[in-house]
Order: C-alpha cells, then sequence, then structure tokens
C-alpha cells in the first residue's frame, strides 16, 4: 500500500513553495503545498508527512490547499505542521487536526536581567523552578482543583487566575484570545476528561514540553525590538506545555464520537484518525466548545506556571522579579473560527493549526491593542541546545497560509533511533560545554529530545522568512533547560 | 491455541513522533492482554507494592475500535488512578465488546507519558499463529 510521495510529484511554485496537484489523487479536493527548502525536503523523502498532507486534502469543504509548514514531519491522521481550512457552509471540523494536545503552546516571558547578573544565579533560578513547577508524567500539582473550579478555569481561562490572584490584568493583552476562547462549554467537556485533568493545573508535563531559560543573543529588527522591550542580552524565559490530561481525553472522546457518526454524515476518510464532523452539525458545535475549554485550561496551564515562575525569581533574586513580563503566548494545537480576507472576500473558516502557529500581521482585527500596529510576536522554539527565534507576521501571511507559520525545529528522527545517538550522561556533558544546564526527571526523556532527533531550527526559520511569512525579530541562546521527561 | 513461542508478544516499530506498537497474542484474548502489556512496558510505571484491582466494560464499532477503546480505557485509568495493570481476565470478548478484570499494582508515575491510542494505521490480523495488532499512540 502506497504511504509516501515520490519528490517527482512536486512541482516548484515560489522560491520556497512546493505544490502536490490536485489530480495527484482522485480523492484529493484541493491541492497540498508545503512550505519548504530543497534540503528540508528532502529529510522527509522516506516519511509519510507528505502522504498524510494528501491525505487532509481530502477533508470536505477544505479552502483552497492544504497546507504544510517547513518543520513538517509524520504524526498520525494530520501531519505535524499541517494546515486545514473548512468552510463553515459546508466544511468539516476534525479533532485530529488540533492534536491530543489541545492547544499545546508556547509562551515567552522577558525579564528585567541581563545575562551577566543572571548567569551566577542561573543553577539556583533553574532548581528552585524544578522543584515548584511539577514536570514529568503523571505528575500533579498539590491541589487539585474542585469540581467547580474546573468548570470556572475552562470557561473563563486566564481571566480566572488573574481574579485568583496568579497574574495580573495586562498578562491578557499578551496572550492569543485573551487566554480565553468564549465559546468554550464546560459541559462539553466529559467528566473523565475533567477528573484526568482537574490535578494537573500548573504543571509543565512530559515529552517535549519544557521550560528553558534563555538570553537575546541577535536582534534583526531594532525597531520592533524596541517596541516590545526586547534588549540585547536580556534573560527570558520560554514555558512549552497544553491542556494535560484534559485535552487528551476530550480528543480521545470526540474522535470516538465522530468515527460513530461519519457513515451517517455519507463522510469518507482516507484515515480514521482524521475522523470529522460537519461545522453545522451539534456534535461539531460540541467539539469546538469542549475543545476551546481545554485551550482556557492550557492557557490558564501557562500562566499558572508563570505565577510561579515570578514566585521562584523573587526568592532567589528579589524583588526585581515583579517586572517579569509577557512578551506572547501562542497556541500551535487549536481550531479557530477565523473571517479570513481572501481575495478581496471574508470568508468565515475553520482553521486547523496543527503544530503550526498563528501569526497575525500588523493591523489585523483580531489582535490586542497592544500588537496591532506591530503585528503579533511568533514564538518559534529551538530543539535543546539549538537557538529559538522571536518572529513577526509579514503583511502576506493570511493570504498564503491562512496567517500561519511553523511551530519549532521539527523531529526528523524516532525516538527510539535518538536513543541510540548518545547516553543521557554525555549529551548532558555536551550541554555543559554549551554552557547549559538541563534538568529532566526522565535519563531517556532527555536523549529523546536531543538536538540531533530535530531539523535545523535556524534553516526552518530561513525558509519561513524567505516565503515571506514572518520576520525574524530577534535569536534567543539557551541557558538552561528543564524537560518534561 | 497457545501463545506463539517463537515471536515476541509485543515490539515497537519506528516512527518519528510517536510510538508504535505491534502485539500479538493466539487469541483475542492473548493479543488484548499483550497490548496492554506492551503498552505499560513503554509506560514504565513506578510500581509500589500495593496491589489493585479493577473491572471494566468497554465497546466499539469492530475489533480494530475495541481494541484503542480498550487501551485509551487503561491510559485514563493509569493517569487518573495511578495504576499499572500486570494481567488481564477476560470474561467475555468479542468483535465490539469486552468484559474484564484487570490485576496490577498502584504506581507513583511513569516514566514515558502516552496520551492516547489513536486510530492512525490501527489494524486487528488474523495470522497463521493467532492475531496481532497494530496502535500507535501519541506520546
Amino acid at each position: 500500500m502506497q504511504t509516501t510521495v515520490s519528490m517527482d510529484a512536486l512541482r516548484k511554485i515560489g522560491p520556497y513553495l512546493y505544490e502536490i496537484p490536485r489530480d495527484y489523487r482522485p480523492d484529493m479536493r484541493v491541492p497540498a503545498r508545503v512550505v519548504a527548502s530543497e534540503e528540508l525536503l528532502l529529510q522527509i523523502r522516506d516519511d509519510r508527512s507528505l502522504w498524510q498532507l494528501v491525505n487532509t486534502a481530502c477533508l470536505p469543504g477544505i479552502e483552497r490547499y492544504a497546507i504544510a509548514m517547513p518543520d513538517i514531519h509524520q504524526g498520525y491522521g494530520f501531519p505535524i505542521g499541517g494546515v486545514v481550512a473548512t468552510r463553515a457552509e459546508d466544511g468539516v471540523v476534525s479533532p485530529g487536526g488540533v492534536g491530543y494536545d489541545i492547544n499545546c503552546g508556547v509562551r515567552l516571558l522577558l525579564t528585567p536581567w541581563a545575562r551577566e547578573e543572571f548567569a551566577p544565579r542561573r543553577d539556583a533560578i533553574l532548581r528552585e523552578l524544578y522543584r515548584a513547577i511539577p514536570s514529568g508524567v503523571g505528575k500533579k500539582t498539590p491541589a487539585p482543583l474542585s469540581a467547580e473550579d474546573m468548570d470556572r478555569v475552562m470557561i473563563r481561562g486566564v481571566p480566572q487566575l488573574i481574579d485568583w490572584g496568579w497574574g495580573r490584568p495586562e498578562d491578557l493583552e499578551a496572550i492569543e484570545s485573551g487566554g480565553c476562547l468564549d465559546s468554550a462549554r464546560a459541559e462539553a467537556v466529559s467528566d473523565r476528561a475533567k477528573e484526568r485533568g482537574r490535578g494537573q493545573l500548573g504543571s509543565l508535563g512530559s515529552g517535549n514540553h519544557f521550560l528553558e531559560i534563555q538570553a537575546v543573543d541577535q536582534i534583526f529588527n531594532t525597531v520592533l525590538a524596541a517596541r516590545w522591550d526586547i534588549r540585547l542580552g536580556q534573560v527570558v524565559i520560554m514555558i512549552h506545555t497544553g491542556s494535560r490530561g484534559a485535552g487528551h481525553q476530550t480528543c480521545v472522546d470526540y474522535v470516538r464520537l465522530m468515527l460513530g457518526r461519519l457513515e451517517g454524515w455519507g463522510i469518507r476518510l482516507p484515515d480514521r484518525e482524521l475522523a470529522a464532523a460537519p461545522l453545522v452539525s451539534k456534535e461539531a458545535g460540541d467539539y469546538l466548545a469542549a475543545m476551546a475549554a481545554c485551550a482556557n485550561f492550557a492557557w490558564a496551564n501557562r500562566q499558572r506556571i508563570t505565577h510561579d515562575v515570578r514566585g521562584a525569581c523573587e526568592r532567589i533574586l528579589g524583588a526585581k522579579a515583579s517586572e517579569i513580563k509577557v512578551l506572547y503566548d501562542v497556541a500551535h494545537n487549536i481550531a479557530k473560527m477565523e473571517r479570513v480576507i481572501l481575495n478581496g472576500r471574508e470568508r468565515l473558516l475553520c482553521v486547523h493549526r496543527k503544530g503550526a502557529a498563528r501569526a497575525f500581521p500588523p493591523g489585523h482585527p483580531e489582535l490586542s491593542a497592544r500588537y496591532r500596529e506591530t503585528g503579533q510576536p511568533v514564538i518559534i522554539p529551538g530543539s535543546m541546545g539549538t537557538p529559538s527565534f522571536i518572529m513577526v507576521g509579514s503583511p502576506s501571511v493570511i493570504e498564503e497560509t491562512f496567517g500561519t507559520v511553523c511551530h519549532g525545529a521539527g523531529r526528523r528522527m524516532s525516538r527510539t533511533a535518538a536513543k541510540k545517538m548518545m547516553s543521557s550522561r554525555d549529551l548532558r556533558a555536551e550541554l555543559a560545554k554549551q554552557g547549559i544546564l538541563a534538568l529532566c526527571p526522565s535519563k531517556s526523556g532527555l536523549v529523546e529530545e536531543g538536538p540531533f532527533a530535530y531539523k535545523d531550527v535556524n534553516a526552518v526559520v530561513d525558509v519561513i522568512a524567505g516565503a515571506s511569512l514572518a520576520g525574524k525579530v530577534a535569536r534567543l541562546a539557551p541557558l538552561g533547560v528543564i524537560k518534561g521527561g | 491455541m497457545t501463545d506463539p513461542a517463537s515471536r515476541p508478544p509485543f515490539e515497537f516499530l519506528q516512527h518519528t513522533a510517536d510510538l508504535c506498537m505491534l502485539a500479538r497474542g493466539g487469541d483475542l484474548r492473548g493479543l488484548f492482554r499483550n497490548a496492554m502489556k506492551g503498552m505499560f512496558c513503554a509506560m514504565k510505571p513506578n510500581v509500589t507494592t500495593e496491589e489493585t484491582s479493577r473491572h471494566m466494560r468497554v465497546a466499539g464499532t469492530d475489533r480494530e475500535d475495541l481494541l484503542v477503546n480498550f487501551l485509551n480505557e487503561l491510559i485514563f485509568n493509569a493517569e487518573t488512578y495511578q495504576e499499572a495493570y500486570e494481567n488481564a481476565d477476560f470474561e467475555a470478548i468479542g468483535d465490539r465488546e469486552l468484559s474484564v478484570r484487570l490485576f496490577g499494582r498502584k504506581t507513583d508515575g511513569f516514566n514515558m507519558h502516552v496520551k492516547a491510542a489513536t486510530h492512525h494505521d490501527l489494524a486487528v490480523r488474523r495470522t497463521e499463529d493467532g492475531y496481532e495488532g497494530q496502535v500507535v499512540f501519541d506520546i
């Protein structure tokens, strides 16, 4: 059975844009496009990423094309790095186009410290963060939410946490959607999902989740950097986590529900994991409401961790920790109903971003007042030991990719293969040579997330910039990391 | 039928970001039991001495769906109740439903987090020795 796409099937239609035409396979409704360089394409030649992208081009009501970002890699159902927009009137929503970790995303905090003044206390800070913020598999917070408070968090997201004293009102302007999708309905989330998640608010989780301390080591756009309060040598803190068990269970629940209804809706799909519901159906409405509730929980999760970061920094570095502020928080596993202007015409679309981040450009009406003039910051984490980037959406990003760019470096190696590359002791030693301290509750977890397992983030970001989807603002060098394990 | 002796009850195949498992069994009971054992082997639980037992009923639209739903129920229990199971006594198992008593121990966490069993590349196949099942887990 064919599961890969030959490179011959790809036509280069732009400096960093390739297309698989609609007639490549009879069940495709639109073409499939990949934003990539030739080098990055060769890295996915033998895996199933492009075949999975072609599968998503079969979804009912899909608009224009299925798109993949340059950090594309093989997933299940949708490829990671996939973007699909479906029309509200005749399209579908697919939980697989969001992923099990609903609103897995990344937040960047700006601190008042320069690298030189921070360096002597780096180890103490990192260890205090490691102590204060639960990380690793199944790790819960000491005080689980009550059932009522779980509902409150799911309905209100970050504003609820601010009411509880775990943040500041100004944090909201720096979070995608203000940290709350008001379409959330807690009753659309199963009791089992809530039970699975209510002990996990403020926890990092495991796998590729992390908290990383970084320093700004290069500024590309001095005007924007000044507007956003970013300075060369400034210490920043990046948080990568999502909705934890509540999101995972919600995806399980709705994939199962939709699989059971596909025949009745007359929907045939090339992969069960693409299970979907017509956007006009009750099931789609329920899923989007549940997804929104879990997205709110994820933003609240990153907010609670931000509160704990502020507290840990205050304990070690003193009152200046009160100056820690959020630069931006962006989701990279989410589906949102967005009004998109394409060819001068406004369309209401369900934009699925799976391992892909929103990058709204200057003037976009959905941006908060703080970022409407400049465009939103886009945070692109690298892998352990490699740089991360802050970018800003370009004017053409809406037309080209529904306002979307990559979410990181993208894996290029299985976990099994990664574990054979080096031992955790050698990896820690390699990172130490670079001046990076790595803490992780699991030895194998650390190696599975080694930098060799990922694509070159510089190459990925260069493609995004070269394709005029977003521009570089600053580069961030890692100083210390807590991996989820 | 007995479990095939020549091939392992479960093994893990290469997958870029996630975990792909192939499990085997002499019959459906054996397949599902070995799939459970394989999954918990991957999760590497930190088991305690406290034993636990739990009864479960699971339904699905077909054998493949039943396998995924069974594994997802185990994942729910593992994360919510901090339990890992070492054996399963199937009171009944068919193409669309099963009834099972699970035996295992309480855990103090796991070394690998499995978010869910997915339907991607899902297969339950008859073989000359019994059954084999392939499942991709999101980790």
